[in-house]
């Protein structure tokens, strides 16, 4: 499991940069060493279990966050409308007919992408965030939702499908930049946040479904196997 | 005081053929129909601008402290009541002549809406429902709309029927991240009223009880009951959103009761229980990834557990 130790540093933009160009080129994670087996069952069991935990998580992180937004962020009834800017993740929102005729793989694939682009947002957040404490939660939800994004390539690689290619360059010129921390842009850069803490929430929530869904046509008992070795 | 007497004056009072039979002189003609507000003075007025002579539903008006005759053909009903309710008319001293037919309801202007939206057939449909505390007491109409979003076009709450006090949304999207916003508009002859009810269909999932419970006895085991159910027929895709369930049991005559689960399977054997003992069972049923709530209890249904003759 890839560990990022420490913080990252607001002015260190740059390392953040590469850091999420290297984490596109990532090879894929095998799920299994030669002598382990673990079946697609267990893999996806587990990640349906970190997809609850990481709701439960980001239940307490988002409150603390939004508090820490102040007003009118942490209101409950606060209902903004969504800006027509470029979707920055794919939406978790998805009409029932469409969600039900996904086949295995893309949607993996869907969850695959959309936590890959949320982590990177996150970490932006990560550094920006003026309190210590608030940035050592938000560090310890970004490792958590780390986790889930390699149980997910592990599934994915246990059933023998590729990792989906990286949307967009692998210079991640859609990541927030210095220009993000000038005073201008600070209500903007709040709604930017808001909006995350929330496209994270839904893709929890459709995550929770497309496991549960994935569970019932994978049984734990199955055994797979991929001994293959993977070129990049 | 002023102005809801003025508010009674400018009431339209349309005309249109009244239910009760005229007066005791059998003219027809259009009949007008008025409202007033409970509590409120009321004016009535005739066609004319002389002193005119009033019934109510053919009898003479008594003249009290309430109702009072003016002059330029006007009657004046103080803190209207539901006994002043209706079909007033006005006749020309001496001839009887009817003048006009005014038919006066009372009630009140609706309050906001109470509503409540669930998604009993997630994800196929939302079902809302609304009371009005307190009841008008006239025909109230509900106009009912939603939007998905704040810049959405606004689409139709379907309802089932006229009068009705419930509306079905169809094609939800899944995970949404602006909310639904319900707008459920109160309309009757005394005036409007609005509320606007946001959800997000994931966290108002409450599906109907489970069906079909029999608790069995099994053969062989005085200890121990069979419990099997149902998933309510309305949740329409148990196989993409699984339920689970608590099961809720007592014995009969005892004071409390106990709460197990929740569990997926649609079965369960009740264990360690009072061997010839009644026990009454209910099970109640949430969506698996435990968002929204849990059902109504099932209805109670008895069963002994086996018992050596």
């Amino acid at each position: 499991m890839l560990y990022v130790a420490g913080e990252i540093s607001g002015d260190s933009w740059g390392i953040f940069a590469f850091l999420c160009a290297a984490f596109w080129n990532l090879p894929a994670v095998p799920a299994l060493n030669s002598t382990e087996e673990v079946g697609a069952g267990q893999s996806i069991q587990k990640t349906y279990d970190l997809t609850r935990y990481l709701e439960h998580q980001l239940r307490t992180l988002a409150g603390t966050y939004l508090n820490y937004l102040g007003p009118p962020f942490n209101e409950p009834d606060f209902n903004p409308p969504r800006m027509t800017r470029a979707e920055m993740v794919p939406s978790a929102t998805v009409d029932f007919e469409l969600w039900r005729s996904l086949n295995d793989n893309a949607r993996l694939a869907a969850n695959y992408r959309a936590y890959t682009h949320l982590l990177c947002y996150l970490r932006g957040m990560d550094g920006q965030v003026a309190k210590a404490e608030l940035r050592k939660n938000l560090g310890h939800f970004c490792t958590s939702l780390q986790g889930l994004v390699v149980s997910i390539a592990s599934v994915m690689s246990s059933l023998g499908y590729p990792l989906p290619s990286p949307l967009g360059s692998a210079d991640p010129t859609w990541a927030r930049g210095p220009g993000a921390t000038s005073p201008h842009n600070n209500f903007l850069k709040k709604m930017d946040d808001f909006w995350l803490l929330k496209e994270l929430q839904t893709w929890l929530w459709r995550s929770a479904k497309d496991f549960n869904r994935l569970k019932k046509k994978v049984p734990p008992a199955a055994v797979m196997l991929r001994l293959e070795a993977r070129d990049f | 005081m002023k102005w809801t007497v003025l508010l009674a004056l400018v009431l339209p009072a349309w005309p249109a053929p009244c239910s009760s039979t005229a007066g005791s002189d059998g003219e027809e003609g259009l009949c007008h129909e008025q409202y007033g507000a409970l509590g409120t003075d009321l004016l009535l007025h005739c066609d004319t601008a002389t002193r005119v002579d009033w019934r109510v539903n053919g009898t003479q008006v008594a003249a009290s402290e309430d109702a009072v005759a003016r002059d330029k053909g006007q009657l004046w009903l103080r803190n209207a009541s539901l006994a002043q309710e209706g079909e007033y008319s006005c006749h020309q001293p001496g001839t009887g002549k009817t003048l006009r037919r005014i038919r006066l309801q009372v009630g009140l202007p609706p309050e906001k809406p109470a509503v409540e939206c669930w998604a009993v057939s997630y994800p196929q449909t939302v079902n809302c429902t609304w009371k009005l505390q307190p009841e008008p007491g006239l025909e109230t109409d509900f106009i009912t709309t939603y939007r998905h979003g704040l810049g959405a076009q606004e689409s139709e709450c379907v309802q089932p029927g006229a009068g009705a006090s419930s509306c079905t949304i169809s094609d939800i999207q899944l995970f949404s991240i602006t909310p639904y916003v319900l707008n459920v508009t109160a309309v009757n002859p005394l005036g409007a009223a609005m509320t606007l009810f946001p959800f997000i269909a994931e966290q108002i999932i409450r599906p109907d009880p489970p069906e079909g419970l029999r608790v069995s006895p099994i053969p062989g085991e005085s200890k121990k009951l069979l419990l099997e159910w149902q998933p309510p027929s309305s949740w329409p895709f148990p196989q993409y959103f699984p339920l689970k369930y608590l099961i809720r049991y007592a014995r009969e005559g005892a004071k409390n009761d106990r709460t197990i689960g929740p569990y997926e399977q649609t079965s369960f054997i009740l264990t360690g229980i009072r061997p010839r003992a009644i026990h009454h069972v209910q099970v109640a049923a949430k969506d698996f990834t435990d968002y929204g709530e849990y059902s109504a209890w099932s209805p109670r249904v008895s069963g002994t557990p086996w018992m050596q003759q």
